[in-house]
């Protein structure tokens, strides 16, 4: 019999929008922007240094160090190591392709004919080939042939180690983020709560419990970090996949600027969750504090 | 268990220990002077006061004091039988929950309609929708608010404004209901009927004090009336209060 218009609890207690709760949006998604951003960029840079490792790995150079027939020296250490089981491609310079390899450094046409060029070979293993650098080594030695092999060690230890700082800077970077973020939420729900003055003081009036009063505003909070958290998660594989797609275009070199693997698309997953949920623990430690300030 | 009489709303009565008790109280705002001076009071539960005094004499100073959004700068504030300065945070949430108050400035909350505005210490309080809806609408039928449920508190006038300030005063059934001029902005009907809401609350064991300009009205309702002048407390010749 009630002539009334039904009455629904409102959902919040709090103004479903105050002023700075825009900004504070955005300054959300685009420090999680760069977060997805940056974590995406570290672990393709992962990916691609262990792809060109294993790419290393399984290449040798040899140079032929003969002063006579150094031609003739190399074909014939040629065709031991293809002799050798587990070699999936062996590769002789030619004189000109050695020439035009030094011409960087001695310039073109510098080079006299008679002048003896060190001729790379260049080895491609199979993959688990039982030949090492050694093995190369003992079978040129036995036949006499000078010459020293390289297995690009150095090269794949360096990268190795390069790709491991870049991880650790991403891995800084990205702490450094978050904590911004966590800073940003904070200042932004105290100036909220400021805002809100009225909301906070009249709540504490009639009774309501702190824990209430910051669970009003964790919700809040965590709705807007949520929000935030998805708008940056996808405008990073967003920005990243163009990316991608243009550089792409009209070629099949596979550029490492972004990889989308099932981390990558974890990280782009976690993001907007792990968003929420610090949004709303610092709004929930502001609330706390600013409360503990009243009588 | 209290039946239903006129006004929609009953409090828990309790026993006979002072629901108040004010000892040589002083207070003062941040680093300022002393704005009240040496207060004592008691109420017991069932008392009905007024609280006169000029403008500026600390009514609503010692009003705040009493619902607990100020603390003393010196002396003892006793509310039901607990000093307040022992208790925690959570006990003096739990007093404050007693205690109804209709603020001056009325406090109400512009982004909540008149319905969620009186709805709030109980929604504050942890209780259901469901179990409080009817009697929020029964009580502002009885303010003459039925019709605005709905509204927003900036579209209504000084006097409607009041009026949902006062339905949330007393829609917890409080033990003890402060009013801080709660009929200033209404007509002189609307003040009667709103004096007898209160009245209403007190023969249901409700203690209440209201702090009011309006002398005319205090001395028609016939209740004994606290004087303030310049912070210090002086009972009326028709009152014992103050002196311990
Ligand atoms: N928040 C505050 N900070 C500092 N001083 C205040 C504050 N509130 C009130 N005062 C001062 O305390 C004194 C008493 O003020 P109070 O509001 O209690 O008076 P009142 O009796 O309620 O007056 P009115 O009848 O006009 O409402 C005044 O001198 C006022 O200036
Ligand atoms: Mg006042």
């Amino acid at each position: 019999m009630r002539e009334h218009s039904p009455i629904t609890a409102p959902k919040s207690l709090l103004p479903t929008r105050s002023a700075q709760d825009g900004p504070l949006f955005f300054v959300i998604a685009i420090i999680v922007f760069l977060a997805c951003v940056s974590a995406l960029i570290a672990r393709t840079s992962f990916n691609t240094a262990k792809a060109w490792r294993a790419d290393l790995n399984n290449a040798m150079t040899v140079q032929i160090k003969t002063l006579h027939n150094t031609q003739k020296s190399a074909q014939s250490a040629a065709k031991l190591i293809r002799a050798l089981p587990g070699i999936a491609h062996v590769q002789v310079y030619s004189r000109r392709q050695a020439k035009a390899l030094l011409a960087p450094w001695l310039g073109a046409g510098n080079i006299p004919n008679d002048l003896p060029l060190p001729i790379p070979i260049t080895i491609t293993l199979e993959k688990n080939s039982p030949v090492d650098k050694a093995a190369i080594e003992k079978v040129l030695r036995k036949n006499h042939i000078t010459a020293s092999v390289d297995d690009h060690r150095q090269w794949a230890r360096a990268l190795g180690k390069s790709a491991w700082f870049l991880q650790l800077f991403s891995i800084g970077a990205l702490s450094l983020l978050i904590a911004a973020a966590i800073a940003v939420t904070g200042f932004a729900t105290q100036a909220s709560l400021a805002a809100r003055r009225d909301v906070v003081d009249t709540l504490h009036l009639v009774g309501a419990f702190d824990s209430f009063i910051a669970a009003e505003f964790e919700r809040k909070f965590a709705s807007l970090g949520l929000r935030a958290g998805l708008l940056g998660a996808a405008m990073a594989a967003l920005v990243l996949g163009v990316t991608q797609i243009v550089l792409m275009r009209g070629t099949d070199i596979m550029l490492p600027v972004f990889h989308l693997d099932l981390i990558g698309i974890g990280i782009v997953m976690i993001a907007p969750p792990l968003t929420a949920m610090a949004s709303a623990l610092t709004a929930r430690r502001a609330v706390a504090r600013t409360l503990r300030e009243r009588q | 268990m209290s039946s239903k009489t006129q006004a929609p709303i009953a409090p828990d009565t309790g026993n006979n220990s002072p629901v108040l008790e004010l000892i040589d109280v002083s207070m003062r705002y941040a680093h300022g002077p002393d704005i009240l001076h040496d207060i004592n009071l008691r109420l017991a539960p069932g008392d009905f006061y007024f609280l006169t005094g000029a403008s500026g004499a600390g009514k609503s100073s010692l009003l705040r004091l009493i619902y607990l959004a100020h603390r003393a700068s010196c002396g003892q504030v006793h509310l039901f039988d607990q000093d307040t300065a022992l208790c925690s945070r959570r006990d003096m949430a739990l007093l404050r929950r007693r205690i109804g108050v209709v603020f001056q400035g009325f406090r109400l909350l512009d982004h909540l309609s008149v319905f969620d505005n009186v709805a709030l210490p109980l929604r504050a309080t942890g209780k259901k929708h469901a179990d409080y809806e009817e009697d929020v609408i029964e009580l502002l039928t009885w303010v003459g608010l039925g019709d605005h449920l709905h509204a927003a508190p900036q579209t209504l006038s000084g006097g409607e404004k009041q009026r949902v300030a006062i339905a949330r005063a007393v829609v917890g059934k409080p033990d003890l209901l402060i009013a801080d001029e709660p009929t200033g902005n209404v007509d002189p009907q609307m003040g009667r009927r709103l004096m007898r809401l209160f009245s209403e609350l007190n023969r249901l064991g409700s203690t209440v004090l209201i702090a009011s300009h309006d002398l005319g009205l205090v001395r028609a309702s016939g209740a004994p009336s606290l004087h303030l002048d310049e912070g210090r407390l002086r009972a009326n010749a028709a009152t014992q209060n103050g002196g311990r």
